[in-house]
């Protein structure tokens, strides 16, 4: 460390030893030794491709070579340099997730039967890995984990941010089992009945469902999806683990956390659903259902045929289920206030949301990552209808004015939104309260004309996809970088490092993750097992494009540069090395288990 | 309750993902790159009644030019620096090809 005198070298660890309960030797033995890249498995040393036929049109998955990262100069007007490897220094190590869906498949509130009204519409509704959501969190933490060491230049991870759509369903449960697999809490991944799996991959009316215990009958199992006994239930029954994030981890809004199925407003009647002991197979019972849902919000006549439909048992195209208190829906501010039932470590308690949101009801929130970057992490959601976002005016201008300060500050910024460039158009309003909305013109011309802005990271459309957005004066721009899901196929996530190439230009390093599964899934039903069957399931997508979502060569693994904000000098070697002593400390205390921390 | 600006929003339910135009972008980067041509401004895609048009540079400081055809599997001709095409084919074969393994 030799930004560091002797003297504050010792302090450092004197300090790291006190705030992280861990040995002043150990400290001092960390700090002290080089660091090398970090070990682990990413995309740059494997990747995964769709495999040949096995059955029918169904398709395995198998290993391929790694990918490079491939240097993007969109925003520099030419080549990079060549010695820019030779000194580097990296500010901020971190991680994205985002879109990772986790769904408690038995709710009774969800839209599953409407796929056969129309498949290609009504996708995002059913989807044959959808008890396998947690499994494929848990792996994916895990290969953040292994990742904590930067590949690139040692660093530790600094943070991580989750752009949205964490839960799929607006359901306390699904948000509560995130949480809890972000924090390294056991769950297990059922509702209803224990150990039982309730639902409509077990029912022979679902047609339109992959049943893996006998997909015979059914539109996948013509496709060629495998037959998989004893899937369904342990998926529902075994304890899912993951080894936590090993640094603090911040979040936001995306719209399935916001609205019902991310696009639809939640009459108060069909909250009743969620928790009842009725789940639709049929979906002209369920969206009759739902309609008067919205009778039963409006009109006391609605309320009335509503209540005697209840009672008189009136329940056609649904299937008796067991009632769970667990399943209720979030209201609007639920989410916020879930992030505060945490662990302590990694923290922070809120997860970039403060006691200062829960009091005004804001749902956006800036926090300092390290001593050296400023995040803005956004809220972009439609609250009235829609799948897509827009930034209300007053959000835009909280913005500009903390990029503003942010420069003055000598911060470099970072945004964190769940909708991207291409889905902010959404204007719906209710018409007694129109909203003045910034859309993506508007809104990416406003942060250009704050340089200190280097990245927008962002989510939603389930794509791996980088966009340049340059300045008119040639003095640089905006990275926009969009992480694939945990869902769909890739069922990818990244990590993204900002390093000081010490020329005037800064490089983004942004890496591709697979989860911490194997390639080829083999008949394994432990969570890890179902992890891969899952991503192998996500592959077989007919009417979605999987080819299409792991975007192209220069949407994954790429070195995205930019000339740097201000002059980087003024952030000094032992500057860096005190951050990187922390966040080291961190991950020796991560190690530990957080024991003594 | 009468909402504003929901003309769309039937259209919305469509599961998220990329459209088209995602598609013929990537797929003439991916096509770049597999001839190994170094691109300094990634080419970006737009949408017309006739097809699709993209536009990028090379480090070379050549145009790079693609046209899709206004199909939903467009078939996708790309030029660049002028001249003759190098490349020409379906958007779907390419993103297949980037995908699947290649034996």
């Amino acid at each position: 460390m030799t930004g560091l005198s002797r003297r504050a070298f010792l302090a450092t660890v004197a300090g790291l030893s006190a705030a992280w309960a861990i040995p002043r030797q150990v400290i001092g033995d960390a700090l002290a030794s080089s660091t090398g890249p970090g070990s682990g498995t990413s995309t740059l040393q494997q990747a995964i491709a769709i495999g040949p036929k096995t059955n029918g049109n169904y398709r395995t998955l198998v290993a391929r070579s790694g990918e490079p990262h491939v240097p993007r100069a969109d925003l520099l007007g030419a080549a990079p340099a060549g010695a820019r490897a030779t000194s580097r220094r990296s500010l901020l190590y971190l991680a994205h997730v985002t879109d990772v869906h986790v769904m408690d498949a038995q709710s009774p509130a969800r839209f599953e039967p409407m796929v056969a009204q129309d498949h290609e519409l009504w996708g995002g509704a059913f989807r044959p890995q959808d008890t396998l959501t947690t499994h494929v969190a848990a792996a994916m933490v895990s290969s953040i984990a292994d990742l904590r060491v930067s590949q690139v230049t040692g660093a530790p991870l600094g943070a991580a941010f989750v752009t949205g759509d964490s839960a799929d369903m607006l359901s306390s449960l699904e948000t509560r089992w995130y949480i809890d697999v972000l924090d390294g809490v056991p769950i297990t991944p059922n509702s209803g009945a224990v150990g039982v799996y309730e639902g409509v991959q077990a029912w022979s009316e679902t047609y339109w469902a992959w049943h893996p215990e006998d997909p015979s009958g059914d539109w996948f199992g013509k496709y060629g999806f495998p037959r998989v006994p004893g899937m369904l239930t342990a998926a529902v029954s075994q304890e899912v683990r993951s080894p936590g994030l090993p640094a603090p981890w911040y979040s936001v809004y995306g719209n399935h956390d916001t609205l019902l199925f991310g696009t639809l407003a939640t009459p108060a009647a069909y909250r009743a659903f969620a928790v009842g002991d009725r789940k639709y197979y049929d979906w002209t019972a369920l969206m009759g259902d739902y309609v008067q849902t919205w009778r039963a919000d409006v009109s006391g006549l609605g309320r009335m045929v509503q209540s005697l439909s209840t009672r008189l048992g009136i329940h056609s195209g649904s299937k008796s289920v067991t009632a769970d208190p667990a399943r209720k829906l979030l209201e609007q501010q639920d989410f916020m206030a879930a992030h505060f039932e945490t662990t302590p470590k990694p923290g922070p308690v809120g997860h970039g949301f403060t006691q200062a949101n829960l009091d005004s009801g804001q749902t956006y929130w800036s926090a300092d990552v390290g001593p050296f970057v400023r995040a803005f992490g956004l809220d972009t959601c439609n609250q009235i209808a829609g799948p897509d976002g827009a930034v209300p005016r007053a959000q835009f201008d909280w913005l500009l004015a903390g990029l503003e300060q942010a420069a003055k500050d000598n911060r470099l910024a970072l945004l964190f939104s769940h909708h991207n460039s291409a889905t902010l158009e959404n204007d719906a309003a209710l018409a007694t309260a129109p909203q003045d909305l910034v859309h993506a013109e508007e809104f990416i011309a406003g942060v250009l004309q704050h340089p200190n802005a280097i990245a927008w990271i962002n989510g939603h459309t389930h794509i791996n996809t980088i966009n340049a957005h340059a300045r008119s004066d040639g003095t640089g721009g905006l990275w926009e970088i969009t992480a694939a899901s945990c869902i769909d196929y890739p069922q990818q996530q990244q990590v993204i490092e900002i390093v000081d190439n010490r020329d005037g230009t800064l490089s983004l390093f942004t890496t591709a993750l697979d989860h911490a599964s194997p390639i080829g899934w083999d008949g394994d039903l432990t969570p890890v097992g179902l992890a891969s069957l899952s991503r192998e399931l996500s592959a077989n997508d007919w009417v979605e494009n999987p080819a299409l979502r792991i975007g192209s060569a220069l949407d994954r693994n790429c070195e995205l540069l930019l000339p740097a904000p201000f002059d980087l000098s003024v952030i000094t070697d032992a500057a860096v090395e005190a951050a990187q002593a922390e966040g080291r400390a961190r991950v020796l205390a991560y190690e530990a288990g957080w024991s003594a921390s | 309750m009468s909402l504003t600006g929901c003309a769309s929003q039937i259209g919305g339910l469509a599961p998220v993902g990329g459209d088209t135009r995602t598609g013929v972008r990537n797929a003439v980067i991916d096509v770049l790159l597999d001839k190994g041509i170094d691109v300094l401004v990634a080419p970006k895609c737009t949408e017309a009644d006739t097809g699709y048009s993209c536009k990028g540079s090379t480090t070379d400081g050549k145009e790079i030019i693609a046209t899709g055809s206004n199909d939903d599997d467009p078939k996708i001709v790309i030029v660049v620096g002028g001249g003759e095409p190098i490349f020409t084919g379906t958007m779907q074969g390419v993103l297949d090809a980037a995908a699947q393994a290649t034996s």
